[in-house]
Parts: structure tokens; C-alpha cells; sequence
């Protein structure tokens, strides 16, 4: 039923987004609101307190160890994203071609995703402080020999695994959005004697415009909140030089007690990482418009 | 439009409705009451290596108890995990903890009961009450000491004897004359396990506790000194051990080390009684015992460093608050307190509950007399991390950083983040 243009949305619809709707106010936005309260306060989790207005705020700035997690979770979050959406996209240009087992091929390399990220941390944990280092010995290879995780390359250790276990999602988008691309366009182009690679930057690429914007919004904002894998394989350490934003909420926040200044961090974390992923979104909404 | 604004309204309200049920909803979870007759009392410890004697007396404790049923709790991160449950409003009804930071503030949030009138209050040796009570302001003890430790050096006497070492090392010279000669006889003398941060404090405390003055503390929290001024020494001495340690210091954990020190692979590490039960379960053969830590330069001046390792308090608003007291009375009779005693390796706060055990015997004669010293990091702001700088300390020598530059860098970031901790919330 068409009514002055607009689709007539059924009661139906409604109905059955409102049970999501509803626990996702409950379990989501409450808690967050009341974490936006409790920023502007000095309660240390239990116990007393009182309104303190911006000084958790204005705190902040002036920490050192609050500016460092930032910077820190911004290169990685940066290294992250780039890594993962250039292996995500060969791997997708790889799985979509034709290739033996294809199928079998595709859930083999979606299974890292579906492992929770604490396990995976903790057996990597074995590995670069076990077998690694046992197999850098017996070959002599002097930087394998010990424990990545505890040199000031720690975060490299990280990334090995972020991006090994994040790139099955990515890569599952760009193969959904290869699969949209007509194959007639790449007969076309063959035909008028373009180079493969021509035909993946002039004709593919272009073409999955929009799955390229979804799959960066989401890396920069996983990366830029990462936390089961540092908490599972370093806890934030050596010294500081793992401790992404995440991690230094939880840990000052309850271990340290100071639970309303990692409140304001927490505040402050959503509106970067809300600046960004529009600042983002328009950036490459214009990208695609311009595209087609 | 009509339509969409009636199912608008129908979709708030409800929400509304359920919002007001989640919020109104406060602390239940605390402890489920009877059913069917049957009180479950929530038991939380802040250590695991205390599982396996705790969940033995809860199986003689239930069986003498049908009625009470025992819920044991040591997850992960236990001190994170109390102070979400403090977050959330609820709290186990019965806690193992230790004396240190983690119970002051616990304390803070008044979550204790008064346990100085008990009937298992009069055995206890009252020299641990005043380490409890001297945490805190209020009147009353609210957690009754039921374990205390001893933190030194533990060393395994077959390869002191291999590397010709007869004399137990008494001052810091002769302890690095030891690794000398142990590292000579091409055994690793110290067992540093860094990549879990904590490990890091407990040579740090020894050093800290046996080197500078008593009253550094205080003075600290009133800023009326720093650790740049007085802590050089003891900022060296950590550093040296690590050029005795084993090459991968900063990657190898606390079960690491365990593991190769129980293969006889290591010498001495700086540990406390509550390492020798993680040690012994890997191989009950060895030759262990432990030392006084001789951080001082006199002979014979360093002291061992004890505290309550394992106290026990009532939540004051249990649900189950008569069978969760007779679960500590249990846990307080002098035959299940020397099973703990024997079983853990530790020392009793129970007068008449001695420690026999060959693995302590080297500091037992010292903890009987008094002869200790509390641990520093009891009295640093609850906010202060000091595993953080220590471990980047540790990292900097690791590469290779000039021991000089190390030391000031490393003192300026204590103080640094000593400051920033000791900020009112």
C-alpha cells in the first residue's frame, strides 16, 4: 500500500523489532547512561559519593598513562585495519576465483573467527612463550629464541593474532560483495585486453565500493577497543607498552578503584571512536557516490 | 500516523515497565536461602593455590553439615572479580583474603563483619590481629588471620651443593658471590618470571622493606619525600638480580619458572612460602627449603618480610550468617588449620598450630621470634600499580640500557605513577 509516496510500515514490524529494541535499552543504553553519570562523580565502584562536575575530565589531560593507552591504540589500531582488510581482500580475490575445494576452503579459513578471542590469546600465549622459543633455539635463530610477548615488540605479538583471527570476518564481506559483481563486466574487460590487475583496481574494486566502507568502519572501531587479546597474552604489559584504552579502563577502573575516571575515559573513548566512524562513513559514502 | 503513534506508545510503556523492574531490581543475588532446608554459604578465595585443601575440608565440612552446602569460588583476577561484585552491590557471603590492599579496600566499602567477639577469635596469635586491625580506622577485627607467609628466597639445596656453596649467603655480597658461583657451575642462579608482572613486587617489597627507612611510607603519601631520594639502592639490587636470571626473564611466567625450578633448572628464586605448594605438585622429590633474602650489606641484618596471607571475613549482610559462621568455626578447629598449615606450606596464626615442614624450615625459627618486617606495597595507594614501572624497569635492562640511566628513569617513573595514584578519587 503506497501512501503519499511513503511505505506503509505494518504493526508487525514493529512488533517484532520492539523485544530487541527493548533489551537493548535495558542491557546497552541504561548502563551506558548511568556510566555517562557516573562520570561527572568520584564513586570508586561501592560506597560513597559525590558530583565533582568535569574533574574526572580535566584529569584526564593531564595523565600521562591515559595519553599513552591513546596513542597506543591508535597506531594499533591503524597497523590492525590496514593489515587485515589487504589480506582480508587477497584472500577473497583468492577464494572467488576458481579454485579445487573452494568451499572447504572457505570454512577452513572462517574457523579462526569462530573461536572465542580469550581462547585463542591463551594458546597463543603457549606458543610464543613455549614452542616458538624452543624451535628459535634448536634452530639458532637468535630473535625466535625468546618470548615475543616480553620484549618491547610485544605488540606485534598482538597484532599476529588479532589480525590471523579478525581477517575470516573481512574476508567473508568481500567475498559477498565479489560474488555481487556481474561476471559479464570481467568477460568485457578481458575482452578489451585489460591486465588482471587493471581489472581488479579499474572493474572490482570500484564495484565493492560499499563493502570496503563497511569493513573499515567495523576494523577501526574493533581495533581502536581491543582487549580480550592483550588481556589474554600480556595484560597490558611489558611495563605499559601494551595497554590499549580497553585495558586500562578495566584495570584502573576496578583494580585500581578509580571507577568514575575510567568513567570519563570510557565517555571519552565512544565519542572518538563516534567521530571517526563518521567522520569515516562520510568520507567514503562520497567515495561511493563518486564511484557509480 | 494515528496507527504508528498508538504502537509507539504501546512499545515506551512497556519498555518503561521493564526498565523500572531491571532498576528496582538491587543486591538479591548475594546467597540463595533454603531449599528445601538445604543454606548454600558462597566461599570466595583470593588465591588459587589454596584450592585443593579448601575443597577437601568443604567435603569433611558438608558431610558432618548436611544441611550446608558450600559453594567454592576462585576465579581469574579474584581481587577484580570482588570489587565488580562491590560494584554490583553483592558480595560472598564467606572470604578467604589476603592482608594487603586488596582487603583495605574492601574494607573501604565497610562490606565486613565484626569478628573480634567470635569464639575462634581467642586462639588467634594477636601480634597478625594488630596487622589487621592497623589497616583501618574503625574498632574491630573484620577478618580474623588464619594463614601468614613468609616471603624470602626459596633455593634448592642439591644445587647450592653441585655448585659448592656451604654457607648460606647472609648479605648482598655473599648472595651474588653465590650466583657467581652457581652461574659458574652452569646453573641459572635466580628464577625471574616478569612476564607476569606481580612476581616483580615480591623482590621489590623485600628490597624496599629491608632498605629504606620505616616510616617512608607515610611520609610518601604526605609527599614529604620521594622514591628518587630514597630508593637507589634498592632500584640497583633489583636490577643486579636480573643479570643473574635466566635469559628470557621478561617472557617467562610465574608457572614457567615454577615449572623449571621444580626440573631443578633453577637455583633461588625470590618467592614466598606460598610458591612451595605449586612447586612441590610438579615434583614432590625436591630438595627445597627457604632463606631470609639477604638485601642488607651487614651480615645477618635482612629480615624475612610477613603478613596475613590468608584472613577470613563474614559478609555483614549475608543471607546464611549462622552457617556461614559455623563454616569458619570449622575452618578455625587446630586439626583443620594444621592440614591448611601442612598442605600449603604456611604458618598458622592459630597459636599451637606449628609449621614442621622441611621446605621452611630455614625461616621458621625467625617467624616464631617475630623476626619480620610487613610488606611496603600494603601502605602505597590502592590505585598504584607498581608491577607497571617495575616491569619496564626490567624491559629497559633487557635492552640494555645503562644501569645508571635505568636506575633514575625507573625512580622517576615510581614516583611519577605514584603520584598520579595517590589523587582522591
Amino acid at each position: 500500500m503506497m501512501k503519499n509516496g511513503k511505505r506503509k510500515v505494518a504493526l508487525s514490524t514493529y512488533l517484532a523489532v520492539a523485544p530487541m529494541l527493548i533489551l537493548f535499552f535495558i542491557f546497552h543504553t541504561i548502563p551506558f547512561l548511568r556510566g555517562v553519570f557516573y562520570s561527572f562523580t568520584d564513586w570508586p565502584g561501592y560506597g560513597d559519593w559525590h558530583f565533582v562536575g568535569l574533574r574526572n575530565y580535566m584529569y584526564m589531560f593531564g595523565n600521562g598513562q591515559i595519553g599513552d593507552a591513546y596513542w597506543f591504540t591508535f597506531k594499533f589500531a591503524l597497523v590492525a585495519t590496514i593489515l587485515v582488510n589487504i589480506l582480508a581482500l587477497a584472500l577473497a580475490v583468492a577464494l572467488n576465483s576458481k579454485i579445487k575445494f573452494q568451499n572447504t576452503l572457505k570454512a577452513l579459513y572462517f574457523l579462526p573467527y569462530m573461536l572465542g578471542t580469550l581462547i585463542v590469546g591463551f594458546i597463543f600465549n603457549f606458543i610464543f612463550g613455549q614452542l616458538l622459543p624452543q624451535f628459535g633455539q634448536a634452530m639458532h635463530i637468535g630473535f625466535l629464541s625468546s618470548n615475543i610477548l616480553g620484549t618491547t615488540s610485544a605488540w606485534i605479538g598482538i597484532i599476529v593474532v588479532t589480525v590471523w583471527q579478525g581477517m575470516a570476518f573481512n574476508t567473508l564481506i568481500y567475498l559477498s560483495g565479489l560474488q555481487s559483481i556481474d561476471t559479464e563486466i570481467y568477460e568485457a574487460a578481458e575482452i578489451d585486453g585489460t591486465t588482471p590487475w587493471q581489472r581488479f583496481w579499474k572493474v572490482t574494486f570500484p564495484l565493492i565500493a560499499p563493502f570496503f566502507t563497511i569493513n573499515l568502519v567495523l576494523s577501526v572501531k574493533n581495533y581502536l577497543m581491543v582487549f580480550d587479546q592483550i588481556m589474554a597474552m600480556t595484560q597490558g604489559g611489558p611495563g605499559n607498552s601494551t595497554t590499549s584504552i580497553s585495558v586500562l579502563i578495566y584495570t584502573q577502573g576496578f583494580q585500581g578503584s578509580q571507577f568514575a575516571i575510567q568513567s570519563a575515559n570510557a565517555v571519552v573513548l565512544f565519542l572518538v571512536i563516534g567521530a571517526i566512524s563518521l567522520l569515516q562513513l562520510s568520507v567514503l559514502n562520497k567515495r561511493e557516490e563518486r564511484l557509480n | 500516523m494515528k496507527k504508528l503513534t498508538k504502537v509507539m506508545t504501546l512499545v515506551s510503556t512497556a519498555a518503561l515497565a521493564l526498565i523500572l523492574v531491571a532498576c528496582g531490581n538491587s543486591s538479591s543475588s548475594s546467597s540463595s536461602d533454603s531449599k528445601g532446608g538445604t543454606q548454600t554459604v558462597q566461599f570466595f578465595s583470593t588465591k588459587s593455590e589454596n584450592g585443593t585443601t579448601y575443597k577437601e575440608l568443604i567435603k569433611e565440612f558438608e558431610k558432618a553439615n548436611p544441611k550446608i552446602k558450600i559453594e567454592y569460588q576462585s576465579p581469574q583476577n579474584q581481587a577484580t572479580v570482588l570489587k565488580t561484585d562491590l560494584a554490583k552491590g553483592t558480595f560472598p557471603d564467606v572470604v578467604s583474603i589476603g592482608g594487603d590492599a586488596v582487603f583495605k579496600s574492601m574494607q573501604d566499602a565497610k562490606v565486613f563483619k565484626d569478628l573480634s567477639n567470635e569464639s575462634y577469635a581467642k586462639n588467634v596469635n594477636p601480634t597478625y590481629k594488630k596487622m589487621i586491625t592497623s589497616m583501618y580506622s574503625e574498632k574491630g577485627l573484620f577478618i580474623m588471620p588464619y594463614a601468614t607467609n613468609a616471603s624470602g628466597i626459596i633455593y634448592n639445596k642439591d644445587l647450592f651443593k653441585k655448585a659448592g656453596i656451604t654457607e648460606l649467603p647472609q648479605s648482598w655480597d655473599e648472595l651474588i658471590a653465590a650466583a657467581k658461583k652457581l652461574k659458574a657451575a652452569g646453573i641459572t642462579p635466580f628464577g625471574s618470571a616478569y612476564k607476569d608482572a606481580w612476581t616483580a613486587a615480591v623482590p621489590w617489597d623485600q628490597a624496599a622493606a629491608n632498605l629504606t627507612p620505616a616510616n617512608f611510607t607515610t611520609q610518601r603519601l604526605d609527599n614529604k619525600t620521594t622514591f628518587a631520594k630514597t630508593h637507589k639502592t634498592v632500584m640497583q639490587r633489583f636490577l643486579e638480580v636480573l643479570q643473574y636470571s635466566e635469559n628470557d626473564y621478561m617472557g617467562q611466567g610465574y608457572n614457567d619458572v615454577n615449572t623449571a625450578f621444580a626440573q631443578g633448572k633453577i637455583a633461588m628464586m625470590f618467592q614466598g612460602n606460598w610458591a612451595i605448594p605449586e612447586i612441590t605438585k610438579l615434583n614432590k622429590n625436591i630438595n627445597l627449603d627457604m632463606m631470609v633474602a639477604p638485601w642488607a650489606d651487614a651480615k645477618g641484618d635482612s629480615k624475612l618480610l610477613s603478613g596475613v596471607d590468608v584472613g577470613i571475613g563474614i559478609y555483614n549482610k549475608t543471607k546464611v550468617s549462622s552457617a556461614a559462621n559455623k563454616w569458619v568455626a570449622f575452618l578455625f578447629e587446630k586439626a583443620n588449620a594444621q592440614k591448611y598449615t601442612d598442605e600449603q606450606f604456611a604458618f598458622s596464626a592459630i597459636d599451637g598450630v606449628t609449621q614442621a615442614n622441611k621446605t621452611v624450615a630455614g625461616v621458621k625459627a625467625d617467624i616464631e621470634a617475630g623476626k619480620v618486617l610487613d610488606f611496603p606495597d600494603h601502605n602505597y595507594p590502592g590505585a598504584l600499580d607498581i608491577t607497571k614501572p617495575l616491569s619496564q624497569a626490567a624491559l629497559n635492562a633487557k635492552n640494555g640500557m645503562s644501569e645508571s640511566k635505568n636506575v633514575t628513569e625507573s625512580l622517576k617513573a615510581f614516583d611519577t605513577a605514584y603520584d598520579t595514584a595517590n589523587v582522591k578519587n
